[in-house]
């Protein structure tokens, strides 16, 4: 990540820290709140994943005629980050 | 909070008794850790590179350096396209942040913002706005016209308790989504700098999030130093899902323009797949001799292509359904901090601590 070794204190804003520091969960909290997510994510209806590999697959060749990057030298004129040619053909 | 508020309930009388409570709880959490373990392995049958072996390979397919934007004094640590396809905005280190007509290469405004580290930047969907901060735990919108010295009309939208690391616009000019070192991520009102939701459950610095290309639903991903992606409800500010699989801190999540699927960048050296509707990691881009970090990636318009930039300063161009890199493209002469596609996906811009930003297609 883009981030600075020692990230100094804010020169600005500080103001707004003491305000807005959020409050530190108890061990209590903390555990009960893993758990509640835990539950949450338990109740979740998956999918194989051959099955959204397929849908992947799927989404990937409908769309791969308006794929400028894919379609690569085909598409030069439909780029306008194309070079400008410089040479004609005689 | 002033010293007499009472933030918690007066805790319980019988310390034994929460004791035993929060074991009670740990055990219960240990054991749906296991059964959801259990519950996503079972749904692994076959791996996307096999269901892929059929499709034809990807050609070659001519990606060139075509622009080099010149002008940052410091390494330049974030962008973003605007929609018109053609504008650029970016951020550096030393403070400053330029808009870029990518066609011509001219630069269009130039500010300094009061801080160093300005690790954050995003252009509005009009186009009539960008949004950037970083060190100053602040996003700020400056509007762009070519009446007045612009500076003057910056504005301070989100405050964090510690460095913005990451936003967007959300739907239109008026809504912002930031994350910060803080652990959190926060909906903000544009025009009032009133947090209108925010967002709890990192239990580290947060480096990147994302909002679906078709915003149709409620959702968006962040991602940082607890190595976890998460999905959250914006209406609620619950966070619905959480994906693990790295190993290091992940610097960039994108989600694939089917909206079910999202990419990761890692300090691990790899970049993965993971799909909503699974519920788990569905592929992993690593080779044996990438060991850099990823600190970008996004995807070509159809999904097929997925773009990494890495840390050895090259940019990564992977097959995402056959799992293997393509080719690799040679430019920059430092590390790569961001890299995006261009909305309609002719093109991909990646910013270096080269002080160099590069449009490739």
């Amino acid at each position: 990540m883009n981030r600075p070794r020692n990230v100094p204190p804010a020169v600005v804003g500080t103001a707004y820290n003491d305000y807005l520091q959020p409050e530190v969960p108890t061990e209590m909290e903390r555990v009960q709140a893993a758990v509640d997510q835990l539950r949450v994510e338990s109740k979740l209806k998956r999918e194989k994943v051959s099955t959204v590999s397929k849908d992947l697959i799927k989404f990937c060749e409908e769309h791969k005629k308006e794929d400028v990057m894919l379609n690569g030298a085909l598409n030069e004129q439909n780029n306008p980050y194309q070079d400008k040619k410089n040479c004609t053909i005689v | 909070m002033p010293e007499n508020a009472t933030p918690h309930p007066p805790v319980a009388a019988d310390p034994a008794r929460q004791g035993d409570q929060i074991e009670t709880l740990a055990r219960e959490a240990e054991e749906l850790r296991k059964k959801l373990d259990q519950e996503r392995q079972k749904l692994n049958d076959i791996p996307i590179q096999q269901a892929a072996e059929r499709l034809e390979p990807m050609g070659n397919l001519g990606i060139k350096q075509r622009r080099i934007l010149k002008g940052h004094a410091g390494k330049v640590l974030c962008m973003d396209w605007s929609l018109d396809k053609r504008h650029i905005v970016s951020s550096s280190q030393d403070g400053k942040v330029i808009v870029w007509d990518g066609f011509t290469t001219n630069k269009e405004h130039a500010l300094t913002m009061p801080t160093t580290w300005v690790m954050a930047c995003a252009y509005s969907p009009s186009s009539q706005m960008i949004a950037c901060g970083g060190l100053d735990n602040k996003c700020s919108v400056v509007p762009l016209s070519f009446e007045e010295d612009i500076i003057q009309k910056k504005r301070s939208v989100a405050t964090h308790t510690s460095y913005m690391s990451c936003c967007t616009f959300l739907r239109s000019d008026n809504l912002l989504l930031t994350g910060s070192g803080d652990s959190t991520c926060a909906i903000w009102d544009v025009e009032s700098g009133q947090m209108i939701q925010n967002f709890h459950g990192h239990t580290g610095d947060v480096f990147s999030l994302d909002i679906p290309k078709c915003d149709t639903g409620n959702t968006f991903i962040s991602a940082g130093a607890d190595k976890h992606s998460l999905v959250w409800d914006i209406r609620s500010g619950q966070c619905v899902q959480s994906f693990e699989g790295h190993e290091a801190d992940i610097n960039s999540v994108r989600f694939h323009p089917n909206g079910d699927a999202f990419a990761t960048g890692s300090d691990d050296a790899t970049c993965r797949l993971f799909d909503l509707r699974a519920d788990r990691q569905v592929c992993v881009y690593e080779k044996e001799s990438i060991l850099f970090p990823v600190n970008g990636v996004d995807f070509s318009l159809s999904g097929r292509i997925l773009f990494a930039g890495y840390g050895d300063y090259r940019v990564g161009v992977w097959d995402s359904l056959k799992c293997v890199r393509h080719s690799v493209l040679y430019g920059h002469e430092n590390r790569i901090s961001c890299l995006r596609t261009s909305p309609d996906g002719t093109a991909i811009c990646s910013a270096s601590w080269d002080c160099t930003i590069r449009i490739w297609a």
